[in-house]
């Protein structure tokens, strides 16, 4: 409950009795998340879902009714924290009494543009609502790791943004050509192809402020439209459903290929990352862990049981031991001859550096169709969820050369394995790192991916040291870049090898924020100092 | 076997709260119009309304922290136990996570802390009182089939036992369905009877209230009465009483040792044995609308009583495996194949078919305790079906025909409803 009881009256009488709670098992429903010991990471404390304590949930149906709210918040002191689709505990306010603003009212799709090749949407768009709409017109957008259940604004304006199909789409937060904007003092801000009568460019850009590389995770206010780039589509306009729910697949159009190289060592690997990307050629380019192929297509990957009985011919085949330095590929042409052409260059390159078919032994006909669908619309992320209810999104985000990723990938292995060891993280094997390049450039995205119990607090907590000691070596030994761990309070630990960039963010926050009533947390605080 | 609220809680600490449950399958998905599957969040738009969201409210409920309130109960209620929440986290959790079961589980839970609806009472009342959900005289059951010259299977063998249900025996406006059916048998020389008088209810809308006993007390009556006529199958052209009988009685522990057929799964069959003829063309495009009893949630209930095993870690597997309702096994193709035997009839589909079927908005006592929302789901629906550019839609449920035919008197849309039963007739 809102400790003022005018506030709550306002609030309310702004968005309509349905459109606004204080009961607890509204309440309830939003301080669920798991791995909200993330929370009490970033500020070395103890937190956990029961802990937080919402004082209402409010939902706005327009700009307008998003600025009342935040003047509100300013006028009574309230601390606030908007998220879209929701998924992750990011989108939690930590302190006490905060307002949650859930986007999912403001659903539309304000207007896509295929000549000038922009689309603007609303926060509860999700990726796949926005491409299956875009497919249609020969487009495409970026759709990012978490999924395409995910909000397409959120990821563009606040919250890292990367994507298996980065070589061509680039990554979300590039991809920003406008947006609405209600600061934390509640102004309006639309810049870009957003603005009101503006079209055909996008204007001077503030992404710098509101976002940078990560995203201010909702500390710096509410976005309530964006604009953003796409992209051509060269498949068709509707992609052919195979395989039974729940695992489903899509039908490989005739002008695609896919592909999954391995490589005798990481060199070779880079070295024909490298090529491929300076060819420009792929339209996915990306590197999955090998437990990440048996859980998603391989054999169905419709339960943990399917899972492990892959996993266990692929130990038996030793490609388990094998399987660190491959590459998944997929390439299309809009007519055969540029598909030829593509092809020829890959299987060069492939010839160059010494790689070699991977899995050709394992994957069906169906395990090609999910896979495809898998990396076209970033179909069932989520199923990290089940591998013992883990955790996934650990790592860094934008390494800034593949050279940096590989000898990042070797520095922390060590660290890994002493997890394993300790029974705290699942065994994977060698890698559990997922990346990818970006823009058809060397740098890009890296990301470890691996799994603990989070209904084990204890567990949880042990778990999370890893972040520590990877991002530790990692900014130490300058082999990666930003991490996508590093927010809030952590973001210190970079901060100090990249110009102090934290004290920046904690004047733009004061600029913006003076009442500091966004909730802060994930942005700029003093806490854990 | 239906356990209690509390042994599910570690299933609820599973969810990762990824939203799945609010969408269809999203490989399927053809447009941002017709992306949702939750009829229930899509009304009330908190997340505690979603699939998902439900469940977290039963964590917090089991952990002390949602007490019961005005706006729990809406919570827990107004849903349509559609079983959409269920089937599409089955793509992300690989069933680890019993949604259908649970939110019955949560919903008995309710009830044993006597915190069932007042609109729920009249549905209740009529149960115990006339066997029936509708509030009509028992004696009357069997007035639908008065004239036909049927075999009462409390004085007769059969076959083929032939359940109405609630809906078909005593809606007058939809005599026409169950009359039709029951003469296409006879024609089709079955030998089949009804209970006639006799007949009850089959327990599931007490069931989806929470109240598991009503269920238990009709799931032995119907087998009692099954042994007795000898009958081999049970067929019934009530979707919500077929999934009772293939899915939730087994569930609660019933075997009825009986095959289970929809009046479609039967007469499909007919029509391969060329039992079934249409002779007259009926020019009409319409679309078929899978009802939910029908389709996800008229699987067969297949028993498991395993246990959990951490392997590599701390994944876990089941042992033995854990069966997996995907929703795809439950009665699509038969009702179709009926639509497309009859001359004339060019079959279009929604966006959300089979699995990903939108629901009518009439389950889970939605009909009764919240119409309006019950209406508000089946417009969305009609919405859909127009979509299509068909002039009518047509579905194999009673339940569906009645909620739809009422959403569209009440805002005052047209559009035609029909039941299969009611284009059979037109083709012979």
């Amino acid at each position: 409950m809102l400790k003022s009881r005018d506030a709550a009256k306002i609030l309310e009488n702004i968005v309509g009795e349905d459109n606004f709670s204080e009961d607890p098992a509204v309440i309830n429903s939003y301080t669920f998340q798991p791995f909200s010991e993330v929370i009490g990471f970033y500020g070395n404390k103890d937190v956990t879902n029961d802990e937080v304590k919402l004082g209402a949930v409010i939902l706005p149906g327009s700009v307008d009714e998003m600025q009342a709210i935040v003047k509100v918040c300013n006028r009574y002191k309230i601390n606030f924290k908007a998220f879209s689709t929701g998924l992750g505990a990011f989108g939690l306010p930590v302190k006490e009494g905060s307002l949650q603003i859930d986007m999912r009212r403001m659903n539309r799709i304000i207007k896509l543009d295929d000549k000038n090749m922009y689309a603007i949407v609303e926060p509860y768009v999700s990726h796949l609502e926005l491409q299956a709409e875009l497919l249609k017109k020969g487009l495409t957008c970026h759709v990012i790791g978490a999924g395409s259940q995910t909000s397409v604004l959120a990821s563009a304006t606040s919250l890292v943004g990367s994507g298996h199909s980065a070589i061509t789409t680039s990554y979300q937060g590039r991809n920003v050509l406008g947006e609405e904007w209600v600061t934390p003092a509640g102004e309006i801000v639309r810049w870009g192809l957003v603005e009101e009568g503006k079209a055909g460019y996008p204007g001077p850009g503030l992404r710098g402020i509101y976002r940078g590389r990560s995203g201010a995770a909702g500390s710096l206010g509410v976005f309530t439209k964006v604009a953003v780039k796409l992209y051509p589509w060269p498949g068709p306009a509707e992609l052919e459903v195979t395989g039974r729910n729940p695992t489903l697949g899509y039908k490989i159009p005739d002008n695609f290929r896919v592909y999954m190289f391995s490589f005798p060592d990481s060199q070779s690997l880079a070295d024909a990352t490298y090529k491929l990307t300076e060819a420009e050629i792929t339209y996915h380019l990306w590197y999955y862990p090998i437990f990440m192929h048996a859980q998603r297509w391989l054999g169905g990957g419709k339960s943990n049981n399917d899972h492990y009985e892959v996993w266990g011919k692929l130990k038996a085949a030793r490609m388990v031991d094998k399987s660190l330095d491959q590459l998944t590929v997929i390439i299309a042409g809009y007519s055969n001859k540029e598909l030829n052409f593509r092809e020829k260059i890959v299987k060069e390159v492939i010839r160059e550096t010494g790689g070699d078919e991977f899995l050709p032994n394992f994957m069906t006909q169906e395990d090609w169709e999910r896979f495809f669908c898998a990396a076209i619309v970033v179909h069932k992320p989520c199923t990290e969820f089940r591998s013992g209810a883990g955790e996934t999104g650990g790592g860094w985000s934008q390494c800034f050369n593949l050279d940096a990723f590989v000898k990042g990938r070797g520095e922390v292995r060590d660290i890994f394995k002493k997890y394993i060891e300790k029974e705290i993280i699942n065994d994977y094997g060698r890698d559990t790192f997922w990346a990818g390049s970006e823009d058809q450039r060397a740098s890009g995205h890296a990301e470890f991916v691996s799994h603990s119990d989070w209904r084990n607090t204890e567990l949880t907590k042990a778990y999370y040291k890893i972040f520590d000691e990877t991002e530790e070596v990692a900014v130490k030994k300058n082999v990666l870049g930003t991490g996508l761990r590093l927010m809030g309070p952590k973001e210190r630990i970079a901060s100090q090898y990249l110009g102090n960039y934290y004290e920046y963010k904690r004047k733009i926050k004061k600029a913006l924020d003076p009442n500091d009533v966004a909730d802060s947390y994930l942005y700029v605080t003093d806490e854990g100092k | 076997m239906l356990k209690k609220l509390e042994e599910y809680k570690w299933e609820l600490g599973l969810c990762g709260r990824c939203s799945y449950c609010k969408w269809v399958n999203l490989p399927v998905l053809k447009t941002h119009r017709f992306s949702k599957i939750c009829p229930s969040i899509e009304d009330r738009n908190f997340h505690a309304y979603g699939g998902g969201g439900k469940l977290h409210v039963a964590w917090g409920f089991l952990k002390g922290n949602v007490p019961y309130s005005e706006k729990m109960l809406d919570i827990v209620y107004r849903c349509t136990m559609c079983g959409a929440c269920d089937a599409s986290c089955r793509v992300i959790m690989g069933g680890m996570i019993s949604n259908n079961e649970i939110l019955h589980a949560l919903r008995v839970k309710c009830v044993e802390d006597g915190q069932s609806l007042p609109e729920q009472m009249e549905l209740l009342n009529s149960m115990k009182k006339e066997d029936n959900t509708l509030g009509e005289p028992k004696a009357k059951r069997g007035d639908w089939a008065d004239g036909l010259g049927l075999k009462n299977v409390t004085k007769e063998k059969v076959d083929v036992l032939f359940h109405a249900g609630c809906r078909l025996s005593y809606d007058k406006d939809l005599r026409g369905v169950v009359t039709e059916y029951a003469t296409l048998l006879k024609g089709a020389g079955v030998d089949f009877g009804i209970a006639g008088r006799e007949e009850a209810c089959c327990g599931l809308h007490a069931f989806d209230l929470g109240f598991k006993g009503e269920m238990e007390k009709y799931a032995d009556d119907i087998k009692n009465k099954i042994a007795a006529s000898g009958a081999t199958r049970l067929v019934t052209p009530c979707a919500d009483c077929y999934s009772a009988f293939k899915y939730y009685y087994p569930w609660i522990g019933v075997k009825l040792n009986v095959e289970v057929l929809h009046i479609t799964e039967y007469l499909d069959r007919l029509a391969g044995k060329a039992k079934l003829k249409f002779g007259e063309e009926v020019p009409m495009r319409v679309t078929y609308h899978d009802p939910c009893h029908l389709g996800r949630l008229g699987e067969a209930y297949e028993p498991w009583d395993g246990e959990w095993k951490e392997v590599m870690g701390h994944m876990l597997i089941s042992e033995p495996p854990k069966p997996i309702r995907t929703g795809e096994d439950g009665v699509y193709e038969s009702p179709r194949n009926i639509l497309r035997s009859i001359p004339g009839i060019e079959l279009v589909e929604m966006e959300r078919n089979r699995v990903n079927s939108w629901c009518c908005g009439a389950g889970g006592g939605a009909m009764e305790s919240f119409p309006d929302f019950a209406h508000r789901t089946a417009i969305e629906r009609i919405e859909e079906a127009k979509a299509t550019g068909a002039q009518a839609l047509v579905t194999s449920c009673p339940w569906c025909e009645r909620n739809f035919k009422d959403a569209i008197a009440e805002v005052g849309v047209k559009f035609e409803i029909y039941d299969i039963a009611e284009l059979i007739r037109r083709a012979k």
